[in-house]
């Protein structure tokens, strides 16, 4: 335990069978076990092992296939719904998106799959960027982000009043600009008196909601300072909406290519884009889209001028495009690096997440360092390898995070509202 | 589907009581259903009310427990977009041993009364309304199957040697265009054929497409609908009761080799699952 009484927070995020695109590949796969109620139980009967506090997956509204690694698209309820009897204590994060959902509809569904599991589930709520998803629902335009996010917060206000009215609360009287919902979800109250709303993304749109509603604030973020100064904004708009700045948890997205030596883990980044051509001509396509510029037309050996990075910030400043503007900015802070280096350092940061690429040594020293410095409460971790990355996790990482004070020996909690508490150094349960 | 297609229809509560009762929910795993139905009470007007879990969360769960039997959902497109609906069947398609199904009808008697009933969702006020009714229903099915059929199982290949996860010559999109304009593909393989079945409660005829499996009605208006040539577009049809009591005389139905070719009991409680299980059972 730390001084203040925290102790980190971790997710394990289940991206398909990781966010290499070769995860399918591992020799411990068959690959096509993703679609099969045993991988999702499998790998989260051994995440609790670790006493992780939860299981995450993202989610989309349309077929990310063409990416080879978005490939299990399995609905997030089933999938988690799995894993419950599996399952004692660990929590499960559903995302779901307010822009393709029914307010009414999606209550029910997380309020269900919450009592089934006795409390174990949080919502992730995100709104969908994807412009693909609009014709999966008969929309000709994919709806403006101002319009997308005015409705997630008037959705996520019906959602909680829906869960309030259940068992003998009071009832929904909802007229906005998107919802008229009146009546009561026919369900017991949760026994977390509400799930935990998880906030992806800690960007403007979204911070009023974040304050007043959320447990937490899933966000990326590539440096410490970067991540330090979310942190502050965070915690100060739980302040701002009247709360205890500890309810309101900051996790930033940490992306891991975790081995027994740094040499073995830089060894598998290397191959990947050795031995797989596609993933290189993509990292160059979507660095180019970075920096505004085709890859192949700049000088691989001069650092990418000035004018490019400054026309690339210009352009994600005004379309408030926080993930590319903070990526350039890693940029063009840096050392005068050539392109062709760049290339290089950046091959794991097109999630915007930050990355580490190590030993389980060093990796316990980041999350420390970022933990002490008041960067982080937790992470939420994303192998790029599922199955092979966390028994290293389970067995060689939780143990060194537990022998510097600050990770758990024992669950504190039954469920996830209460692994939340716990982490924020408050362990008593919420009562329904 | 089998000639003599019998299912029964678990009440909210019974279901859940199945969660911790192990050897009740193995009786109903080896009595040779060939369905057991979550969520029917949203879609039955005279169905008694109480908690409503949602079935798609219900099933993987049950799915532990009845292992042999399909376990299929109800649903309605009032409350659902056929994409999302298209999706979570396709993933318990994948996720329950025995695979799965949608039974779906046009009205969710759990709306709530803020919605007047007269729009089925589709995005808030994102999207062109839809008239609540048996065509758009009737739509939701269509594109239901029709997302199932453009992304089958064996799309996924997952050949190291040729380095490929995917053959996407087999991956279509559907590009459905009728109530709902729906483009696919879905997100996610469909393992087989899921069952799709039609819930009429008031027997009300409409003209049902093949890509329906079958249509649910209450007996009475199964019985009579069968006295007529080809109702529901010829579809098999299932006679509904809400009393277990009541599955002699749908049997007598199923025997009498016309259209009614199953049955499927609601079971609200012990007593009743006991009471179709000796029925169902006889008819086997």
């Amino acid at each position: 335990m730390t001084e203040d009484g925290r102790r980190l927070f971790l997710a394990y995020n289940v991206r398909s069978y990781g966010v290499s695109p070769r995860a399918w590949l591992s020799p411990q796969l068959t690959g096509r076990e993703i679609f099969t109620a045993d991988y999702w139980s499998r790998i989260t009967r051994l995440a609790e092992k670790g006493l992780f506090d939860a299981v995450f997956a993202g989610d989309s509204s349309q077929f990310l296939g063409f990416n080879r690694i978005d490939i299990d698209g399995v609905d997030r309820f089933v999938a988690w719904a799995s894993v419950v009897p599996h399952t004692e204590r660990i929590g499960v994060i559903v995302t779901a998106s307010t822009t393709y959902n029914d307010p009414y509809r999606l209550a029910e569904r997380l309020l269900s799959l919450d009592l089934l599991s006795d409390g174990r589930v949080s919502w992730n709520l995100v709104t969908t960027f994807a412009e693909d998803a609009a014709a999966n629902f008969g929309l000709a335009r994919h709806p403006e982000r101002g319009l997308r996010y005015r409705r997630a917060e008037e959705f996520a206000e019906v959602v909680v009043g829906l869960w309030d009215s259940a068992g003998d609360g009071p009832a929904v009287a909802h007229r906005g600009e998107n919802f008229t919902v009146s009546g009561r979800l026919p369900l017991p109250r949760s026994p977390q008196g509400r799930p935990p709303i998880i906030r992806a993304s800690s960007s403007d749109e979204g911070r009023r909601l974040a304050g007043r509603l959320a447990a937490a604030v899933f966000d990326s973020a590539l440096t410490v300072t970067e991540a330090q100064e979310r942190y502050r904004k965070v915690k100060s708009d739980a302040r701002d909406a009247g709360r205890d700045p500890a309810d309101l948890a900051y996790l930033p997205g940490l992306r891991i290519v975790l081995a027994s030596t740094t040499a073995e883990a830089k060894a598998r980044v290397d191959e990947l884009f050795t031995q797989d051509p596609i993933t290189r001509s993509e990292h160059e396509s979507w660095f180019g889209g970075l920096i505004g510029a085709n890859v192949a037309d700049l000088d691989p050996d001069k650092p990418i001028p000035a004018t490019v990075l400054e026309a690339a910030t210009a352009a994600a400043t005004a379309d408030r495009d926080h993930l590319r503007a903070s990526t350039l900015r890693v940029l063009a802070d840096g050392p005068q690096i050539p392109l062709s280096e760049h290339l290089l350092r950046t091959r794991y940061l097109s999630g915007g997440h930050g990355t580490f690429v190590g030993a389980p040594e060093h990796l316990a020293d980041r999350m420390e360092h970022w933990f002490r410095s008041y960067a982080a409460d937790g992470f939420v971790i994303a192998p790029d390898l599922v199955t092979e990355t966390l028994p290293i996790l389970v067995e060689e990482v939780v143990p060194l995070l537990q022998r510097r004070g600050i990770y758990k020996h024992e669950y504190a909690a039954s469920t996830l509202a209460g692994h939340f508490r716990a982490a924020a150094g408050r362990l008593s349960e919420v009562s329904a | 589907m089998s000639t003599q297609w019998r299912s029964i229809a678990l009440s909210d509560r019974l279901a859940r009581h199945l969660l911790s009762e192990a050897d009740l929910a193995e009786r109903i795993d080896e009595a040779g259903l060939d369905a057991v139905v979550l969520g029917l009470e949203r879609l039955d007007p005279l169905a008694p009310e109480g908690h409503q879990l949602d079935p798609t969360s219900l099933a993987p769960i049950l799915a532990r427990r009845i292992r042999n039997t399909r376990l299929l959902i109800a649903a309605t497109n009032h409350r659902e977009h056929p994409w999302n609906l298209a999706r979570a069947v396709a993933s318990l398609q994948n996720f329950v041993p025995s695979g799965s199904g949608l039974v779906l009808a046009a009205r969710d008697r759990t709306v709530p009364d803020g919605r007047p009933g007269a729009r089925a969702w589709d995005v808030g006020n994102l999207s062109r309304p839809v008239d609540i009714g048996p065509e758009a229903t009737i739509d939701a099915g269509v594109v239901a199957r029709k997302l199932w059929d453009d992304y089958p199982f064996d799309a996924v290949i997952a050949d190291p040697s040729s380095n490929t996860y995917l053959d996407l010559e087999r991956v279509r999109a559907s590009d459905h265009r009728g109530v709902y304009d729906v483009a696919g593909p879905l997100p996610v393989p469909t393992r087989g054929r899921p069952l799709l079945s039609l819930f009429v409660p008031d027997g009300a005829p409409v003209a049902v497409p093949p890509a329906f499996d079958s249509v649910t009605v209450p007996l009475d208006l199964a019985i009579e609908a069968a006295r007529g040539a080809d109702a529901f577009g010829g579809r098999p049809l299932i006679a509904y009761v809400r009393d277990p009591d009541d599955l002699a005389r749908a049997a007598e139905s199923v025997r009498s080799g016309g259209q009614v070719l199953g049955v499927q009991a609601l079971v609200t409680d012990d007593h009743a699952l006991r009471t179709a299980l000796k029925a169902l059972g006889a008819l086997g």
